[in-house]
């Protein structure tokens, strides 16, 4: 299996924060999504993996290129989306058609074009005009504009209303198409990541605490709520995570490690997200 | 690099519009004062300003960043900043040269002239670029206005001294600076080869500080 992404035991060490011994692949064909809570080490993994910054360990590969060599040709093939939109916002659509087709050898002026009248992006009116949602939709343009085959997207959905985001995904999922293609997308948006990814990674603290396919996590984790009394009749191995509240517990488990007599809830990536932050061992 | 200049006169687009007003305000101003040295004056500050604004544009939007993400090196990004310096050099050429040549009728004195303040204003950007990439674009201006408060101060201590020593005689303290820096070819040499030399060591060094920058 080839990978887009390989990283292997990367670390970073900021003054308050340390990302540590991430490691994790996204096979090509796949989309993974990467949550976390604000000041997990998304960002950081994502700035590392883009060469924005030095890492103090470990190695990098994207596009079977070690991240912090510079290659033109690999990153022709990259597509970012970053939280914000980083074009200069006195520039218009049209100048920056002209900007990316200098600098992106493969650049695709037509589909730009598609992209920018399917999204109701005005050609000539300066960015700065533009919502942020608008801006955000320029910024994929840009990005599936120029035959990325690889695309890293930072919160690229944030900012924008339910109907667009879908809209998007859907856009996102038809990249997909070509098995060569792969998507690494951090997002809040547990919802969108669960519509549409292969792979979820959980970072928290800057520890990976999983990776794996989304349909395995989903269908593996499960949710059990009852009393204190219930809990302990569930074989501890089985338990990954409790909450303990007024009026009982629940507890993250391993569905096939529960007895079938237990009623369990299927969980969503929100919950298993605040179960890995909020609960405790035991 | 097509690119990136691309976008730099295009971010730059709108503040050039008002440039052109007050060069053609200081034009006018030069001609009602027969003084040619107020166009010059004018692309002197553009030239030393312009990069620094430049850089402060894209510290605020962030642009490097996402430049870093496209097949651009560190270094062309460097690159680019360099060459805007040198366009508006022969920008500033162009047009202090053929303001000057049409007001006064001497074309090689304008071009003397406007040769050695476009190489002095090169300098101080070239010297400043490293500093706006190690600190960022405000601190690099600051270095700018220091330097021409610098050479401003040592020039004039120069002058004094030289007349307190009795040398110029019943000139003003103006036309002996400007006859100390026409008098000959050989200053305008050695301020064109100085600010080569400072333009080399000045790129090798902002290419060393941006390849560590990190974002």
């Amino acid at each position: 299996m080839t990978y887009a992404l390989e990283l292997k035991n990367v670390t970073k060490n900021y003054t308050n924060f340390t990302l540590q011994n991430v490691s994790l692949v996204l096979p090509k064909g796949c989309i993974m999504g990467l949550i976390g809570e604000n000041g997990a080490g998304k960002s950081t993994l994502i700035k590392l993996m883009l060469n924005l910054i030095q890492r103090d360990g470990g190695e990098i590969d994207v596009l079977d290129v070690p991240a912090e060599a510079f290659s033109a040709e690999r990153n022709a093939h990259i597509g970012v989306v970053m939280d914000e939109c980083h074009i200069p916002d006195m520039l218009n659509v049209r100048q920056v058609n002209q900007i990316m087709q200098d600098i992106y050898p493969n650049w695709q002026s037509d589909v730009f074009k598609q992209l920018t009248a399917r999204f109701g992006l005005p050609e000539k009116s300066k960015i700065k005009t533009y919502s942020r949602g608008m801006k955000m939709k320029l910024s994929i343009a840009v990005a599936l504009s120029h035959h990325a085959q690889l695309l890293i997207l930072d919160e690229a959905t944030s900012g924008l209303d339910p109907v667009v985001r879908d809209e998007i995904l859907d856009i996102f999922l038809e990249f997909m198409q070509d098995e060569n293609h792969a998507i690494l997308m951090a997002s809040h948006i547990t919802s969108d990541l669960e519509k549409v990814c292969d792979y979820i990674t959980y970072i928290h603290k800057g520890h990976i605490e999983l990776s794996m396919e989304k349909d395995r996590l989903l269908e593996e984790y499960a949710i059990f709520k009852g009393s204190e009394e219930q809990l302990r009749d569930i074989a501890p191995e089985a338990i990954l995570r409790v909450r303990r509240q007024q009026f009982g517990v629940e507890a993250l488990v391993k569905r096939e490690q529960v007895n079938e007599a237990f009623v369990l809830e299927r969980p969503t990536l929100e919950s298993i997200m605040l179960f890995f932050n909020k609960g405790t061992k035991q | 690099m097509k690119g990136l200049l691309r976008k730099e006169l295009l971010a730059l687009k709108s503040t050039f519009s008002i440039l052109v007003i007050f060069v053609l305000v200081y034009a006018i101003i030069g001609v009602v004062g027969d003084n040619s040295s107020m166009v010059s004056g004018v692309l002197a500050v553009i030239l030393m300003m312009l990069p620094a604004n430049s850089i402060s544009y894209d510290e605020f939007y962030h642009w490097d960043k996402y430049a870093l993400t496209m097949p651009i090196s560190r270094q062309k990004i460097v690159q680019s900043k360099y060459l805007l310096c040198f366009l508006l050099f022969g920008l500033f050429l162009v047009v202090g040269v053929t303001f000057s040549g049409l007001l006064d009728g001497n074309w090689a004195d304008a071009l003397f002239t406007n040769l050695l303040v476009a190489a002095m204003s090169l300098l101080m950007s070239v010297i400043a670029l490293p500093c706006m990439f190690k600190w960022g674009a405000q601190r690099g201006r600051l270095v700018i206005v220091m330097l021409c408060g610098v050479a401003g101060s040592w020039m004039a201590i120069v002058i004094i001294s030289l007349k307190a020593r009795g040398f110029g005689g019943d000139m003003r303290v103006g036309e002996m600076m400007q006859g100390i820096l026409l008098s000959d070819g050989i200053l305008l040499g050695v301020a064109l080869i100085v600010t080569a030399i400072a333009t080399i060591i000045s790129y090798r060094i902002s290419c060393n500080i941006y390849s560590k920058k990190q974002f």
